[in-house]
């Protein structure tokens, strides 16, 4: 339930701090790092693999908020859970 | 001394006011011809306070501390809390009224009750847990609202059974008190539906027919027995049924009429509302 503190803090931020997101969209990787991501957290949430976050036990609502901020669309964020193994792109139009 | 005149459970998804358009007509028409006269009968109730439970949804609350309840004593409340919310909502902000008195009187009463709320006394905006009942329940009265935060995004949540005896605490203060005589109390959330996984759009009518059910004959302990691994079954979303318990133990045996049930998969929810007539002036409900 306390495991991924880190990384809940990021999609919550997100949702709260658009400097963050801007920060996400422009250094993705530095970005996870400042956060203290940790090596799988940091995989993932580079290739948009939501399913990964969601088995390691990330808050379902959090993700999916997270992705919403980060330019993955609904339609893409369910298509990429129904589907794990496709890549997912990560949309920042 | 107060009185519970009126309550009612409802759903609060997003999509009854931000996208109407996407549900079956029929459907849309139905919920919001149930959330009309719901509001019709909170107008005709004289209510002097709203007692409103639902969950939230990462809104204001974090991990960093996270309580299973909280309790609002706030002299406003943003409605939506941002503009992106009212964008998404397709609600106009504005500072929606607290009770702040009896926020206060709940609060403490609950503490002296042996419950351990949380304390919202300000800075607390509502996400469509409370926007979305709120807004379509309000004929323009703005009655004050209480808000009551029970955590049923997060696990481990609090029992049924601490949910609903927290509901029955909730009465009993609110029929020894002196600052709102005049009280609905509302419950917001599910019923079935998932949220950020992968069954989302998919719903649980069985399910969803129970919890009416139980309602409707004023047995909604017959649930309390559910467990959480029973709960995911329809959904991460049909936690928020928690709310609903809530009221049902500020109720008591008291049947629910069922205003309005759709399952609606563009609104990604089972979507209710049920209705309970207390007013003792009023046995039949005619209101």
């Amino acid at each position: 339930m306390s495991e991924h503190f880190e990384l809940q803090r990021l999609l919550w931020d997100l949702r709260h701090d658009p400097d963050v997101v801007e920060r996400m969209t422009s250094n993705r990787t530095a970005t996870m790092s400042e956060y203290g991501l940790d090596d799988s957290e940091r995989t993932a949430m580079q290739h948009g693999d939501f399913s990964t976050l969601l088995a390691l036990g990330v808050n379902p609502l959090l993700l999916y908020f997270g992705a919403l901020e980060l330019g993955v669309s609904r339609d893409d964020y369910y298509a990429a859970l129904r589907s794990p193994g496709a890549a997912t792109r990560q949309r920042t139009d | 001394m107060g009185s519970i005149v009126l309550a009612a459970c409802t759903s609060h998804s997003p999509g009854i006011t931000g996208f109407p358009e996407r549900a079956d007509p029929a459907a849309a028409g139905h919920v919001l011809g149930g959330f009309a006269e719901l509001a019709t009968g909170a107008a005709a109730s004289d209510l002097d306070a709203i007692v409103a439970v639902s969950s939230e949804h990462f809104t204001n609350l974090f991990l960093s501390n996270f309580p299973a309840f909280s309790v609002g004593s706030a002299r406003e409340y943003p409605l939506p809390a941002s503009d992106a919310f009212s964008r998404f909502l397709r609600i106009p902000r504005i500072q929606y009224p607290g009770h702040e008195r009896l926020g206060e009187v709940l609060y403490e009463g609950l503490l002296r009750r042996d419950f351990d709320p949380s304390l919202m006394a300000g800075a607390y905006g509502f996400d469509e847990g409370f926007s979305v009942p709120l807004t379509l329940l309000d004929t323009g009265a703005q009655v004050p609202v209480v808000p009551i935060v029970v955590n049923s995004v997060h696990p481990p949540y609090p029992s049924l059974r601490r949910c609903h005896a927290l509901g029955t605490a909730l009465a009993e203060i609110i029929s020894d008190q002196h600052v709102a005589e005049r009280v609905m109390v509302l419950g917001t959330g599910g019923l079935s539906h998932w949220v950020g996984l992968p069954g989302a759009g998919q719903i649980d009518p069985d399910f969803d027919r129970r919890v009416l059910d139980a309602f409707e004959q004023g047995r909604a302990d017959e649930l309390l027995d559910l467990t959480d691994e029973d709960i995911d079954r329809s959904g991460n979303g049909a936690h928020e049924i928690r709310s609903w318990l809530v009221v049902a133990g500020a109720t008591g045996a008291s049947p629910y009429r069922t205003l309005a049930y759709e399952a609606v998969p563009a609104w990604l929810t089972g979507t209710s509302i049920v209705r309970a007539d207390l007013d003792t002036a009023d046995p039949e409900g005619v209101r």
